[in-house]
């Protein structure tokens, strides 16, 4: 038996020890692979039509993925070499050289690690599928894709990977120069020190979580950087004060309450907690924060999702519109959108439009671009505007008087101004005043965009000095769907120059954008909860660890096992439940930093919460469960 | 008879944030071929911090160690990993075994560090098994057996490669009383069989009486001593019980 064979033994008989190590190795490859070979997917450069940017977004986010994977990677590995450090001493007594040692760790982490790359690659090629399959789904593209292995991918997995498994070695085979051999023997220091209690800290703490709330709620700067910046500051330090100085007040505070304190086990539970907290308080912040940033990004994936379809209806109602003055255009088109027999026609409707000048000087808010005195207006008539709602399945209704008018928000308007009350002098002097602004588009959006409804008699009377022209539009089944009749119309219009718009594209630029961003968010922060998670559970299981002899104690002064189940259920409870409830306030500030005019608690909102809690609480019953099973069996 | 281990004048400070920690205090301790000597005091003494020392694996603030006329203290890294392997054998209170290795691989590790050939490695792993009681648990793993054989395994590792002394700390302080006086029989039979040379440390009298020689300690420095000579063990015991008085125990820590 030479030292290369214990190393293999232990690798083989130890794998209990290796295997959390090694699963997040691996889960890291398999998210990473999948995540870089996207951009090597030849379904997915077809399907979407801005590929380039795609590809160049999934390579800015896998930077932000290494660093996650790399802090993840590096935290597993030092929990695995501290839970070593016995093993070690043991070669130290048996006379092995340091040297010898070192390449020990060294060998047994690149065999760990070179197999947890391996499996990992493979894994991810059959995942990567999957995932491949899931964002065309949500790029509303659905199909199966084939098995693909992504050579760019694999080198650039096996570049980043390789540099992890070459640093985590050296860390390794640097184990037994880093510490005095002493060290080796010594128990584990048993609690953290208790933290000292800070008045002036405490309340420090409220006054930046205060200050962070108030830069939210009452801004007094307009710029949302600048907001999120002091927001950050803010938060950033409250959130460490506040683990560092409120919760062990508050636990003293308890600890003081001494019918409730001395109940039970509620003894073990607290002064626990209040031993660990001064080493967790980095941990438990950073944890709180990350967490923040990951519901966040998913509520701004899931919003922008959600909203897509909607912008697209708003922006281009009709599936085809485009500007009729040639019969055999028309004629041209009315056969191509036949001939597309998935999507039949639901209506056809011919749109009479004038356009003409008008003065808008009297307009407390003009939108920009538009001339003041002459800008170029289009008017639809009253019974015009019925039929379109009709064809669009609206429900809206408009009574105008001669001089009244209604106007569609132009698309460009993003000050959401008030146009109610206000006056217009048309060409040929017609004063309109307008009563109603209708918020969604009925008409495809087109230059120039300041639409106005007047009633039918002033369409007549304004008909005799202008000839309206028309607006051919379809609307039919499934336009989410129909690409090649969307892109044959588009090139014939290109062809005569006509002008012609289909919700096709304007649905795809929107999803594609919405759909990628989407993906990427939700990925990130599964990277992300799946980090965070995992690094309180294994420093759940660190100090389960340092904590056995604790438990022993305890069982043999007679505490039932059930108990000492229940201590532990409780005191894992506030190890997640702390960040997990100061991530979901910071992400609904940040939300209303990023969503100022929105409501906050939305469906979206909640169900991503719902979510992530959902998750936590899987990796909660996992840490109970493990942390249990170290301590509490025998 | 020969001088197995000779000690001077060890002292031993502790440094922690600020505040100095006097271990050992000038303490002088020697050891012949073939005796059983044990280490006595109470909690906080410095029998660990002693033990260490010779150890090799921590370093005196000042003093010297000579180990079989080797003065440790000379020796470079590389030389101290070779002297540890070839002069010294470890029992220690918990055990220290691998999980993954079965009780045989356990025991002959210090054998193929050796590179010993296989057949005499496995005769002398059969040799100290039978010696020690534990041959039907060699195919067994570490998991699957008790404390006190797991600590007799630790034992058989410690002495399989026949060091110049064997140190041990306090190898029957996890164990129950009968399997506390198994390995302590054990202990003694190896060094009136074999002649092989134990130092063992401990704060229960009980183990002590095992010992032919028991050296008491208080407060890092050697107090006094107490030869079994022609005792036997019972009214060895009797002796060594009636130094503790004396000898204080936890009420030291007051001070
Ligand atoms: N690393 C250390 N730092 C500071 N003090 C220590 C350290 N190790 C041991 N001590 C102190 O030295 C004294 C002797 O410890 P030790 O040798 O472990 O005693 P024993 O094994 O006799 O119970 C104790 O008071 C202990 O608190
Ligand atoms: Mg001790």
């Amino acid at each position: 038996m030479t030292v290369f064979d214990i190393v293999k033994k232990n690798l083989k008989g130890n794998i209990q020890n290796y295997l959390f190590y090694f699963l997040s190795f691996m889960i890291s490859v398999i998210v990473f692979y999948t995540f870089v070979s996207l951009q090597d997917v030849p379904e997915i450069q077809v399907r979407t039509e801005s590929f380039e940017i795609l590809r160049s977004i999934i390579f800015q986010a896998s930077f932000l993925s290494v660093l996650f994977v790399g802090v993840f990677i590096w935290y597993s590995n030092s929990f695995f070499t501290k839970r070593r450090k016995k093993e070690v001493g043991l070669y130290v007594l048996l006379g092995i050289r340091k040297k010898t040692i070192g390449k020990m760790l060294f060998y047994e982490n690149i065999i760990l690690g070179l197999s947890a790359l391996l499996a990992g690659i493979l894994l991810g090629a059959l995942f990567s599928r999957l995932f491949v399959m899931l964002l065309l789904k949500l790029l509303d593209s659905p199909m199966n894709i084939p098995f693909h292995l992504s050579f760019d991918a694999i080198i650039y997995t096996g570049m980043v990977f390789g540099c992890m498994i070459a640093l985590t070695s050296i860390q390794a085979y640097r184990l037994i120069y880093r510490f005095k051999l002493i060290v080796f023997f010594q128990a584990e220091k048993q609690g953290e020190q208790v933290p000292e209690t800070s008045v002036p800290y405490t309340i420090l703490s409220f006054v930046l979580l205060a200050c962070s709330f108030l830069v939210v709620y009452r801004p007094i700067l307009d710029e949302p950087i600048v907001i999120l910046g002091l927001f950050s500051l803010f938060t950033i330090t409250g959130t460490y004060l506040l683990y560092r100085s409120v919760i062990v007040l508050l636990i003293k505070e308890i600890q003081r309450n001494k019918p409730y304190y001395y109940k039970g086990t509620n003894l073990i539970g607290f002064t626990h907690i209040l031993h660990r907290i001064q080493g967790n308080t980095q941990l438990l912040t950073i944890i709180s924060l990350l967490s923040a940033v990951t519901l966040t990004a998913f509520y701004m994936g899931y919003n922008e999702y959600d909203s897509v379809k909607k912008k697209a209806m708003n922006y281009a109602p009709f599936s085809y519109q485009y500007t009729s003055n040639n019969k055999a255009f028309d004629q041209q088109v009315k056969k191509v959108v036949e001939q597309d027999k998935q999507h039949p026609v639901l209506t056809q409707l011919d749109i009479p439009v004038i356009q003409m000048n008008g003065d808008i000087s009297a307009f407390e808010y003009i939108p920009y671009g538009y001339p003041v005195n002459k800008t170029t207006i289009r008017i639809l008539s009253c019974s015009t505007f019925y039929q379109i709602a009709k064809a669009l399945g609206k429900k809206e209704t408009l009574h105008l008087t001669k001089d009244q008018a209604a106007m569609i928000r132009p698309y460009l308007d993003y000050m959401n101004s008030n146009y109610i009350g206000q006056k217009l002098i048309l060409q040929g002097n017609h004063t309109l005043s307008i009563v109603k602004t209708l918020e969604e588009r009925i008409i495809n959006w087109s230059e120039p965009d300041l639409y106005l409804v007047v009633s039918d008699s002033m369409f007549k009377e304004l008909k005799e000095q202008n000839e309206p022209f028309l607006y051919k539009t379809y609307r039919v089944k499934d336009q989410e769907a129909t690409r090649t009749t969307s892109n044959q119309l588009l090139s014939l219009a290109a062809d005569k120059k006509i002008e012609l718009s289909t919700f096709y594209r304007n649905y795809r630029m929107n999803i594609e954008s919405a759909g990628v961003d989407l993906f990427l968010l939700g990925f990130l922060g599964i990277i992300f909860i799946v980090a965070t998670g995992s690094i309180i559970y294994l420093k759940q299981l660190m100090e389960a660890y340092l904590d056995r002899d604790c438990y022993h104690t305890l069982r043999k002064i007679g505490t039932t096992k059930r108990e000492i189940t229940i201590i532990i259920a409780k005191q894992t409870l506030f190890v997640y439940l702390l960040p997990l409830v100061i991530g979901i306030l910071h992400s609904t500030m940040i939300y209303t930093i990023l969503y100022p005019r929105g409501e906050v608690f939305t469906m979206n909102v909640l169900t991503s919460i719902m979510a992530y809690v959902f998750i936590y609480f899987l990796y909660y019953v996992l840490s109970v469960y493990s942390y249990n099973k170290i301590v509490n069996s025998r | 008879m020969e001088t197995i281990l000779e000690a001077k004048h060890l002292k031993k400070v502790y440094y922690n944030n600020g505040n100095a920690f006097q271990a050992l205090d000038d303490l002088e301790l020697t050891i012949h071929e073939g005796e059983f000597v044990g280490i006595m005091g109470p909690s906080g003494s410095g029998k660990t911090t002693l033990l260490h020392l010779l150890a090799t694996i921590d370093e005196p603030t000042s003093g010297e160690i000579k180990i079989v006329g080797t003065d440790i203290m000379q020796l470079n890294e590389d030389q101290l990993s070779n002297f540890r392997r070839k002069q010294l054998g470890f029992v220690f209170q918990d055990y220290n075994l691998l999980d993954t290795l079965t009780v045989k691989e356990n025991i002959l590790l210090p054998l193929a560090l050796e590179k010993m050939n296989v057949s005499k490695m496995e005769h002398r792993v059969e040799k100290i098994a039978d010696r020690l009681g534990i041959r039907s648990i060699l195919e067994k793993h570490p998991y699957q057996i008790s404390g006190g054989q797991k600590q007799r395994t630790a034992a058989a590792r410690a002495m399989v490669a026949r060091p110049s002394l064997i140190l041990a700390d306090e190898p029957t302080g996890a164990l129950d009383s009968k399997s506390a006086t198994d390995l302590l029989e054990s202990l003694k039979e190896v060094n009136e069989l074999d002649k092989v040379t134990i130092l063992m440390v401990t704060h229960d009298a009980f183990a002590a009486s095992y010992c032919k020689r028991v050296i008491f300690i208080k407060d890092g420095r050697t107090f006094t001593e107490l030869v079994k000579g022609g005792q036997s063990r019972k009214e060895f015991f009797q002796n060594v019980i009636d130094v503790l008085p004396v000898l204080g125990g936890n009420t030291h820590d007051s001070v």
